[in-house]
């Protein structure tokens, strides 16, 4: 059985491993980063690390629009090292999440999901009442931002 | 007439009365035979069709019921009632929509769509579902929300939707058992399937889609209706091969349309998990019945029909009527039709549910016989009608052929003309035939007495040379030869005689012209006196004459003297009968004038002490209902005082639940920081590894604490929305109450002012009244004993008028008498002596 967090992203149920995911900071302030892509929101503070804002809603389906920070988001930070925060990275996400225990089950649609969302999702968790999770292999994710980000 | 035409016109009745009488007999027989023919054609006819719509009806439920049981029999089928089933328990958790919310859409729906649908289809007004929807578990609430309020496609064609937004269980259900279920139901032309949960009365899956769809059985909009009454007969069924059909009755879900359902058990190895049912569209039996509306075409003609009526004598299909003519059918019908079910077939074009036929044929049907008789139709017209009972899967109905008496006897009149215009063509051809021999016969037969007729005619104008000659040796040429000799011998002894009877002629003549002198009145005409026997009766005849004269010239001079006497006393008693006649009208006039005055004063007179009591009793009541005034205004103060209390109640009552509110909020906060600090908690503890298992297995425990805190959190919610909408809606009520009240106290205060004016007026009235009464009593009195003396006069003046009346006709019959006198005397002429 594996452990993830389940957050919805825009209109994705995605699953993000527990190996990967540290904390979920509800009370942050986001700065804004100029000339930056518009899936990168900007920069918080967190507990002293400077960590990049992702929203994996808009970075999946660019056509989206970029979310209103709102009372209602919260973010999930993971790569943090006990020696500090090179790799860590915060995603922006709408209500509660959620923590799925399952058995990866294989994703049969990829066809229909876009470009980018499909390049990083292998599997999909099923939760307790049924529902699907695309379970996003984040070491592939970290390693296609860091590219996208390189070619600005 | 002569001979031969009499002969002729014998031999022509002998030969008419026999040809007419055979041709009579063989034409009623021909008549008779062909109506005999004819009632057994219509009767043959009537009864094959009814025996073969029966047989096609029955043809067509048992198909559908086999179509339903091999649909059952399906594994595809009983995998999809396990798992909607499975899923429908978890359909209400598994929504993402709020339940008050879905509740909203749901009675929106019912209160839009549905509403607009029913009216569209019928006249009456449309059915409050607030009971079935608030009859709807969460489950259903949930799908209902899902598949039909949020179901984009439009009304009656829901089935589209095969699989909602989200992922949840049902939804991928639906997905997967949907396709193949709608394409049963189409494929076996049923208007819906329905799979039902035996252990929840939960009606789990529709084809279509309509508000029965996820409702219970027991509560819902479908409960009483007959899917649950199919359902109820099969719900514990003994073996999987139980069916059960209903009868049709009016279905809500389907907008009031007349609907029938059929059920068969769902096993899961000896285990009933549920019902599979069909609606049934009352449609097919109607098609089955009418053939398609090719009513011609199978041998009904211009008017024959073919209806099924079911226990209750209520139509289950159409008329030929209805469909042909909708209008005309109804105003054929009249008041055989109450107004509202008029009004439904007009617009629903349907009688199914409406008409109710209780004639012989539905009767005896009903009652288990079958038949064939002319009797009067539902309409009031005469039919012929074949019948018979239609019991197929348990129904108790009855099937009727039948067609007008006008249409079936049709054929009956032409051959009818057809015959006796034959028969008349023989007849006529026979007498045509013995006409001409007949004459030819008589032509040979009556030669020789038309000469002896001639003969005879010739010696009666005078020539007495004329003579018969027949040669015959016949009875007839003898009789000409006999004859013959007979006139020789009398001609020459009636030339002797005719002299001596001419001298007596003329003396004869001379008398008689001397009575016709007298006759005329003439007494101056004298006989001459001859020396034959004539002379002595003319001598008498002229003596009787002179004494006549002179008696009559006495008696013309007495009338005429009596004449004259007369007609002076007539004239003098018509003037006193004229004066006697004018003075009795005065007095006949004056009498009524005086009836009538004593009548109405009399009538015054009642009418006065009648008003005197009723404004005494007014005067009493305007009392009471003065003391019953003040009543109510006190009772409608503290009527007023009570509602206002109860406001205040109310609204602290909907203040409280606003801080409820405000608390289930903070409570639910807390529950949403709970779960992500249990979140956190379990990564740190996924972190730490083994080391962190048991740190793990807590912060699951909290996160489980703080999803049931926010379950709760919402149903609190859900609740308090409900009391403070009950609670805005009582107080609603109760401000439009105090409004009344006060309206209704302000109106109980006028009325008692107008009271105590009316009190006062009253009593006024009632002294005028008793003044009244008392002169109208005084007067009635003096006006009957006047009205009695005239009538006395009157009475005296009548017997005076009788007997001058009397002595003016005595007179004027004296006068009439001495005129005629006079008149009759004078019509003879007298000689000069006598005057």
């Amino acid at each position: 059985m594996k452990l993830a967090q389940g957050i919805v992203c825009g209109s994705w149920a995605l699953a993000i491993s527990f190996d990967w995911a540290r904390q979920i900071v509800e009370t942050f302030e986001i700065s804004a980063v100029p000339k930056s892509p518009t899936w990168l929101v900007g920069a918080a503070n967190i507990e002293g690390n400077i960590l990049p804002v992702i929203d994996l809603a808009v970075y999946f389906s660019p056509t989206t629009a970029s979310l209103q920070v709102s009372p209602h988001q919260r973010l999930l930070v993971g790569g943090l090292q006990s020696t500090g925060a090179d790799d860590a990275v915060a995603f922006i996400f709408n209500g509660l999440p959620q923590q799925l225990t399952y058995e990866p089950q294989e994703l049969t649609y990829a066809g229909a999901l876009p470009a980018n969302l499909r390049e990083v999702c292998d599997a999909v968790a099923t939760d307790t009442a049924g529902r699907n999770f695309l379970e996003i292999n984040i070491d592939k994710l970290m390693v296609v931002l860091a590219d996208e980000l390189s070619l600005l | 007439m002569n001979i031969r035409q009499k002969m002729l016109l014998g031999a022509g009745f002998l030969t008419l009365i026999p040809v007419a009488l055979t041709a009579a007999l063989m034409w009623q027989g021909a008549s008779s035979l062909a109506d005999q023919a004819l009632e057994d054609r219509t009767s043959a006819q009537l009864i094959a069709l009814r025996d073969t719509k029966s047989q096609q009806l029955t043809d067509e439920l048992s198909s559908n019921i086999r179509q339903l049981q091999a649909l059952a029999a399906q594994k595809n089928t009983l995998d999809a009632m396990r798992q909607f089933k499975t899923a429908f328990v978890t359909a209400g958790k598994d929504s993402a929509i709020a339940p008050a919310v879905a509740v909203a859409a749901i009675t929106a729906y019912a209160q839009k769509e549905f509403a607009t649908e029913f009216t569209k289809r019928n006249t009456q007004a449309v059915p409050d579902l607030a009971k079935s929807i608030a009859g709807l578990d969460a489950n259903g609430v949930a799908l209902q929300t899902e598949f039909i309020s949020k179901n984009p496609n439009p009304l009656g064609q829901k089935e589209k939707l095969i699989k909602p937004e989200g992922n949840y269980a049902y939804a991928q259900a639906h997905a997967q058992y949907h396709p193949s279920l709608e394409r049963a139901q189409k494929l076996f032309e049923f208007y819906d399937i329905f799979l039902i949960d035996t252990e929840t009365d939960n009606v789990v899956y529709s084809v279509f889609k309509e508000l029965d769809f996820g409702s219970s059985l027991k509560t819902g909009i479908a409960a009483d209706s007959k899917l649950a009454e199919a359902y109820n007969k099969v719900k514990q069924a003994a073996n999987r091969d139980a069916v059960y059909l209903s009868d049709f009755a009016p279905y809500l879900a389907s907008y009031g349309d007349q609907a029938s359902f059929a059920a068969v058990p769902l096993f899961d190895g000896d285990k009933q998990v549920g019902v599979l049912a069909i609606q049934f569209p009352i449609d097919k039996v109607s098609e089955v019945m009418n053939s398609n509306k090719a009513w011609k075409k199978i041998g009904l003609g211009d008017s024959g029909d073919m209806f099924i009526v079911g226990a209750d004598k209520i139509t289950r299909t159409n008329t030929r009527y209805l469909l042909e003519n909708k209008e005309e059918f109804v105003k054929t019908m009249g008041d055989k039709i109450n107004a509202a079910n008029q009004a439904t077939m007009l617009k629903k074009n349907t009688n199914i549910g409406l008409l109710t036929i209780d004639s012989v044929a539905t009767q005896e049907a009903l009652a288990g016989k079958e038949g064939f008789a002319k009797f009067v139709d539902y309409r009031g017209v005469s039919s012929y009608g074949a019948w018979s009972p239609f019991r197929a899967q348990g129904l108790n109905w009855a099937i009727v052929a039948k067609i007008d008496e006008a249409e079936a006897n049709l054929a009956i009149n032409a051959i009818n003309q057809q015959s006796l215009f034959r028969a008349l063509l023989i007849g006529l051809g026979v007498v045509v035939v013995a006409g001409l021999l007949v004459t030819w016969f008589l032509r040979q037969f009556l030669a020789p007495i038309k000469k002896l007729s001639d003969t005879v005619q010739e010696v009666a104008s005078g020539n007495t040379a004329a003579r018969t000659l027949l040669k015959e040796q016949d009875e007839i040429g003898a009789l000409g030869r006999s004859f013959d000799g007979l006139l020789d011998d009398r001609i020459a002894s009636l030339e002797k005689a005719g002299k001596e009877n001419e001298t007596l002629n003329n003396s004869v003549i001379a008398l008689l012209q001397t009575v016709f002198q007298l006759g005329n009145r003439d007494l101056t005409a004298r006989a001459p006196v001859t020396e034959d026997i004539i002379g002595t009766v003319s001598s008498s005849v002229n003596q009787f004459t002179e004494e006549t004269g002179r008696t009559l010239a006495e008696v013309q001079d007495i009338a005429e003297q009596v004449r004259k006497s007369s007609e002076a006393v007539r004239v003098q008693s018509v003037m006193v009968e004229e004066t006697a006649r004018s003075e009795r009208e005065a007095l006949q006039s004056m009498s009524v004038n005086l009836n009538q005055a004593t009548e109405q004063l009399a009538q015054m007179a009642a009418l006065s002490t009648q008003s005197n009591k009723a404004a005494e009793q007014a005067a009493t009541a305007t009392q009471a209902a003065l003391t019953a005034v003040d009543g109510t205004v006190k009772g409608m103060d503290q009527l007023r005082d009570s509602i206002s209390d109860m406001e205040k109640r109310f609204k602290r009552l909907g203040e409280r639940s606003q801080e409820i509110s405000t608390a289930v909020q903070l409570v639910n906060t807390i529950s949403e920081r709970t779960h992500v600090l249990a979140l956190n908690a379990s990564m740190q503890a996924a972190t730490a590894g083994e080391a962190g298992r048991g740190f793990a297995v807590v912060a699951e425990e909290v996160q489980r604490l703080s999803d049931s805190s926010r379950q709760a959190t919402a149903q609190i919610s859900q609740l308090v929305g409900n009391i403070q909408a009950e609670t805005n809606e009582t107080l609603f009520t109760v401000n439009r109450l105090i409004g009344e009240v006060v309206k209704q106290s302000e109106l109980a205060q006028r009325a008692g002012v107008q009271m105590n004016q009316t009190q006062t007026t009253t009593q006024q009235l009632v002294s005028l009244v008793r003044q009244i009464s008392t002169f109208s009593d005084q007067q009635a009195q003096l006006a009957t004993s006047l009205q009695q003396s005239v009538l006395d006069i009157n009475q005296g003046t009548e017997q005076t008028s009788s007997a001058i009346a009397e002595q003016t006709s005595s007179t004027q019959t004296l006068a009439d008498f001495s005129r005629r006198l006079t008149q009759a005397v004078g019509q003879f002429k007298l000689t000069e002596k006598t005057t």
